[in-house]
């Protein structure tokens, strides 16, 4: 075990410095100068030049992505030029709010996706079956802005049962306000992984009680429950672990979508403003982290399924 | 069955668009702000600046479905010819593009489309380059996997065998037995790049104004959520069944294709 997690660690780090440098790359490549846009249209040829200097943009390609490197590993990631405040504290503040929202999208959609795909295996054949295979093509069929909106709609303004925007009221409440702030958006966020998990969790549980240990738990006469909750379930859990796992990857780069509709104040919302506002350290700083965020939870599954499947390690 | 005629009808209506009498979608009339469906002659009612909603709902699903075949076809191109060179090749090519593909891989694929954009810059035609881009690394493994294990295959050893070059085997015999799984993929993935780019409008990143695209509509739409719901509800539920068909026909397909469920 150890030496199959000391190898997906030696790994991370070429994966790493590559993600790093793809994200130097694509800013590297937006046009405009971002000198000329920091110092704005009234600037002189010479502070131009001089700030180019400074900030060594005008040295090669490689030398200045190995300058951003290692800025970066010292913490200083810049400063946002719209914000004016520095880039590090205020995208790990803003990933604090994604994370919870990405956690309680994932939640949800554990919870559900994995009942309903128990629900349709033990129905397998029926309408029931059928209604749940109907309902998780459309899972992932609807877009999840949409679905924000609709939920905001029928949730919020129509009925009135939840709040439509923001993370709190403007009175306080605590947890429970939180909480209840956090509801539609991490309902139209868990949409489609619920569909995903419950696909996988029917299909999952179906392999497995074709297997001859199933098959021999009936014969010893066990009762349909037992043989299902002790022996099937177990092994079926295998592969919807790691189904989760990669999901919630996904739902922390996609709830940029919720973000923006419930004015959730996450760091999907601050990186579309600043695209907008070409904010490029804004930019980069916040793409830089939901995409360590996204390898270091693969990494964290990976490691996750192979103690949970030894087989896994020898592969 | 049904998904595909339901298809087949939205891509022919949105095609004929400019020859159905339908009013101009940039037209603007003030007047008609916000009229609810039902409205005299605008049956979905009108928008913000009084344009006809159906119009701009017709008219938008040129836009979007284009978007997503166009990014689809690109990287589909682009990936297969990758995959295949790099499995048929193996080696360093494939060692370097493969690593290349994994550190692509090594981000959630909305996130690498939206960096790309950031770097291009907000726009319908940088969108598809991003979905396009942001796509490659997917049918590059997938044809790359399709390619190795076909290159076990007897009859690829005999075309070898025979004196045939890297070239013809390549084009003959390895890409038309690689394009099945990959078009499978494909038709799974149409849906998934119209929502995308539908999306990435969604976010202002994507199509800009005037134009109709369906994201768009519901962006602006939710700024009248309360007064006016039929401005997101119409363009999202365009996005939901066009993707629905696709993703029932993409079922279908492999279904169809796949020969363990054809033996039965």
């Amino acid at each position: 075990m150890l030496a199959y997690v000391a190898r997906r660690f030696i790994w991370l780090f070429p994966v790493l410095i590559g993600v790093s440098f793809l994200v130097f790359l694509t800013m590297h490549l937006a046009p405009g100068d971002p000198v000329k846009i920091m110092l704005g249209p009234r600037a002189t040829q010479q502070s131009i030049e001089r700030l180019r200097h400074e900030l060594g943009l005008d040295k090669p390609f490689l030398v200045q992505y190995l300058n951003w490197l290692a800025h970066i590993l010292k913490g200083d990631w810049g400063r946002s030029i719209q914000l004016r405040r520095k880039v590090l504290p205020l995208v790990i503040s803003r990933f604090g709010f994604t994370a919870m929202l990405a956690f309680t999208a994932i939640f949800l959609a554990s919870l559900g996706g994995v009942a309903a795909g128990l629900g349709a295996a033990f129905k397998r054949h029926t309408i029931w079956d059928r209604l749940f295979t109907f309902f998780a093509i459309l899972g992932f069929s609807i877009p999840v802005f949409w679905l924000g909106l609709i939920l905001q709609l029928v949730f919020g303004l129509k009925l009135g049962w939840f709040p439509v925007s923001g993370i709190s009221s403007a009175t306080g409440g605590g947890i429970p306000d939180v909480l209840h702030h956090l509801f539609l958006p991490g309902v139209a966020l868990a949409a489609e992984p619920m569909a995903l998990i419950g696909r996988m969790t029917r299909s999952s549980l179906l392999e497995v009680v074709q297997e001859d240990y199933i098959k021999t738990a009936r014969a010893k006469g066990l009762a349909e429950g037992l043989v299902l909750a002790k022996h099937a379930l177990k092994s079926a859990f295998i592969p919807v672990l790691t189904v989760i796992g990669m999901q919630l990857g996904f739902v922390l780069a996609g709830s940029v979508f919720v973000e923006v509709i419930f004015s959730w104040p996450g760091i999907g919302a601050i990186m579309v403003n600043g695209i907008l506002a070409r904010d490029f350290p804004l930019v980069q700083g916040a793409i830089l982290i939901i995409a360590l965020s996204y390898v270091l939870v693969n990494l964290a599954v990976d490691i996750l399924y192979a103690y949970i499947n030894p087989a896994i390690r020898y592969e | 069955m049904a998904s595909l005629v339901f298809l087949v009808c939205v891509i022919v209506i949105s095609a004929m668009a400019p020859i159905l009498g339908l009013p101009d979608p940039t037209t603007i009339d003030l007047t008609k702000r916000l009229n609810p469906p039902g409205s005299p002659g605008h049956p979905l009612g009108t928008d913000e600046f009084g344009r006809d909603y159906l119009s701009r709902l017709v008219w938008g699903g040129r836009v979007s479905i284009s978007v997503g075949f166009f990014a689809v076809l690109v990287a589909m191109s682009a990936g297969v010819l990758i995959g295949i060179f790099s499995g048929f090749m193996r080696g360093w090519w494939d060692l370097v593009i493969m690593r290349l593909i994994d550190v692509l891989m090594a981000f959630p694929y909305i996130l690498l489309a939206i960096a790309i954009i950031a770097a291009l810059g907000p726009g319908l035609v940088n969108t598809m380059v991003a979905l396009a881009i942001a796509g490659i690394p997917y049918y590059a493994r997938i044809a790359r996997g399709s390619v190795l294990s076909l290159m076990e295959k007897e009859f690829i050893q005999a075309a070898r065998a025979l004196g045939a070059s890297s070239s013809r085997i390549l084009f003959r015999h390895v890409l038309p037995n690689v394009i099945a799984p990959v078009i499978v993929a494909a038709t799974l993935d149409v849906g998934w790049m119209i929502m995308a780019g539908a999306g990435m409008s969604f976010l202002g990143l994507g199509a800009q104004p005037p134009t109709a695209e369906w994201g768009l509509m519901l962006s602006h739409g939710s700024k009248y959520l309360r007064t006016a719901p039929h401005l997101s509800v119409f363009a999202g539920l365009a996005i939901s069944l066009v993707v629905l068909a696709l993703n029932f026909v993409g079922d279908g397909l492999r279904d169809a294709m796949d020969p363990k469920i054809q033996r039965y």
